[in-house]
């Protein structure tokens, strides 16, 4: 749609579901201990990403509008309430 | 004959009953006339008239509240209700516990039809509906710029769950364009890889909800590749849309919180994880602390014993085998019985368990000769997975004066001696820093010592 469209966002869906595979793998404990490791710091790298974008907590909010050939436009969009 | 004698009120309260027997409930067309509304009470007193006649009714305020439509002079209804009689006057009127405005109750019933349509298709099937992504972090929101729904939606949205981004498709909620602006941004959104829709408006009357009644917005809904929210005014307004939506909430804001997790909750869920993560850890160590305590016990003491009895089991198993193929009825059997009798004169189970007892009794004196070493092997590892344990992380344990070693450029963590040659290179990786070093030489472990 817009050009945000073609920027993939953080799949932060997949990286939670990763992280709870992890803590769940390490909690079983069957791994040597390298993989302990090696998962342990994947964990911690899945958390910062996920902190990181938890992080970004400013509402944004654009108005999409279809231009005459189609396609379509995206521009932010201010309320009118401006602070609550 | 005599003719029975009533009471005036006997007579009008017997005429009430027939009245209410013989009517029961009913609804009456007609044009709403003579309004009165009582000042102090509230009740409404009016006629419904057509070419015809004239009906009086009332209505009690209490039940005047609950119309969606108020009666207003000359308009034209359907009114529900039954027929009293007012007992000090001898008269009657229809007591009304429902109106509908004309062409409402024409509404109703082209949305009852449309519902039933949409149902026996399918649409409406729980099946057909998705299931909400956890963490929709591109929403869209198809409703009027201008209308409170929107404000709602945002607030709830900046409050709870400010991560996802907001993209809004302006569309008329009501009136003559609603239907076509509505079809097409969820059409047009639909096709999107946005996570979550949110179609969406303030209450109203049957009119003004008339756009998310409509059969082509209802398309539009289930055909959207995106998983959908409808919220539509206040709790009692259902419409067609809210039927069709994949989750139907009761109004904007129950939408958009129905939409989104609460990024507290979210924030707390990753703390704990962080904590699981280090636990689990910790508790790997503390595992390969207590394996290398059970080795120290029972590599040294139980484990000659047990190869020794399963010595032993082998062998009355192979005497058994030894036995049941001399009672092996065929030829080729016979043969084979010649052969293994043979053999038996100079390998007789006895003769074999013996001799194999003698090699496992010095097998065993061996094994414990080798304890004491393996003892102390066992002790110095336990010792140093012990401090390991004491620490949470790698890096923790290399700060005490540890190191990991790796075959030179990123090869697997050394365990075992043996599988480094003379010259080669290895990284040392300590708690600052890095060593490249080159082996010298290297002294292996005993095999007693690294079989199983």
């Amino acid at each position: 749609m817009t050009k945000e469209d073609s920027q993939k966002p953080p799949k932060f869906e997949d990286a939670l579901e990763r992280l709870e595979e992890l803590v769940e793998e390490l909690e079983s404990g069957n791994l040597a201990l390298e993989e302990t490791i090696a998962k342990f710091e994947e964990g911690q790298g899945l958390l910062r990403t996920c902190t990181e974008l938890l992080g970004q907590a400013e509402q944004k909010v654009k108005a999409v509008l279809e231009r005459s050939d189609g396609s379509l436009a995206a521009e932010d969009f201010t309320t009118e309430d401006g602070d609550e | 004959m005599t003719v029975p004698v009533w009471t005036v009120g006997e007579v009008n309260r017997r005429v009430g009953d027939l009245l209410d027997i013989e009517f029961g409930r009913i609804c009456v067309e007609g044009e709403v006339s003579g309004l009165k509304i009582h000042d102090r009470s509230g009740h409404a007193y009016f006629g419904v008239k057509d070419p015809e006649a004239l009906l009086s009714c009332v209505c009690w305020a209490s039940t005047l509240d609950r119309f969606r439509t108020p009666p207003s002079e000359g308009m034209k209804v359907k009114l529900y209700g039954r027929l009293k009689v007012y007992e000090r006057r001898g008269s009657y009127q229809l007591v009304v516990d429902r109106l509908d405005a004309a062409g409402e109750g024409d509404l109703q019933a082209a949305f009852l039809a449309l519902k039933r349509k949409l149902e026996a298709e399918g649409l409406f099937s729980p099946e057909r509906k998705r299931v909400l992504p956890r963490y929709p972090l591109r929403i869209g929101v198809v409703t009027s710029a201008s209308g409170a729904a929107l404000q709602d939606v945002l607030r709830v949205l900046k409050h709870r769950w400010p991560v996802g981004r907001v993209f809004l498709w302006p569309a008329d909620v009501q009136g003559a364009g609603a239907v076509s602006a509505l079809v097409r941004g969820i059409e047009r959104f639909g096709q999107t890889r946005l996570d979550l829709l949110i179609v969406t408006r303030g209450g109203g009357s049957l009119e003004d909800l008339a756009a998310f009644n409509d059969e082509a917005v209802a398309r539009a809904i289930a055909d959207s590749q995106v998983p959908t929210v409808v919220g539509v005014g206040h709790e009692t307004d259902t419409t067609i849309a809210d039927f069709v939506a994949d989750v139907r909430a009761a109004t904007p804001s129950q939408a958009a919180e129905i939409s989104t997790p609460d990024q507290e909750d979210l924030q707390r869920k990753l703390s704990r994880d962080e904590r699981s993560l280090r636990r689990s850890l910790a508790s790997r160590l503390d595992r390969l602390h207590l394996r290398l305590q059970r080795a120290e016990t029972s590599r040294a003491f139980s484990r000659p014993e047990d190869r020794i009895r399963q010595g032993q089991l082998d062998l009355d198993r192979l005497a058994d085998r030894l036995r049941r193929g001399l009672q092996s009825p065929t030829e080729r059997a016979t043969r084979r019985l010649d052969l293994l009798s043979r053999r038996m004169q100079r390998e007789a189970p006895d003769v074999l368990l013996a001799k194999a007892k003698h090699a496992l009794s010095a097998l065993g004196e061996r094994w414990r000769r080798s304890a004491e070493p393996n003892l102390q092997k066992g002790r110095t590892r336990s010792n140093l997975a012990g401090a390991r344990l004491k620490a949470l992380g790698p890096k923790q344990v290399l700060a005490r004066g540890y190191s990991i070693v790796r075959a030179a450029g990123g090869g697997p963590i050394l365990h075992d001696a043996a599988l480094v040659d003379g010259g080669d290179f290895l990284d040392v990786h300590l708690y600052r820093g890095e060593l490249h070093c080159r082996v010298e030489t290297r002294t292996l472990e005993s095999e007693e010592e690294t079989s199983p």
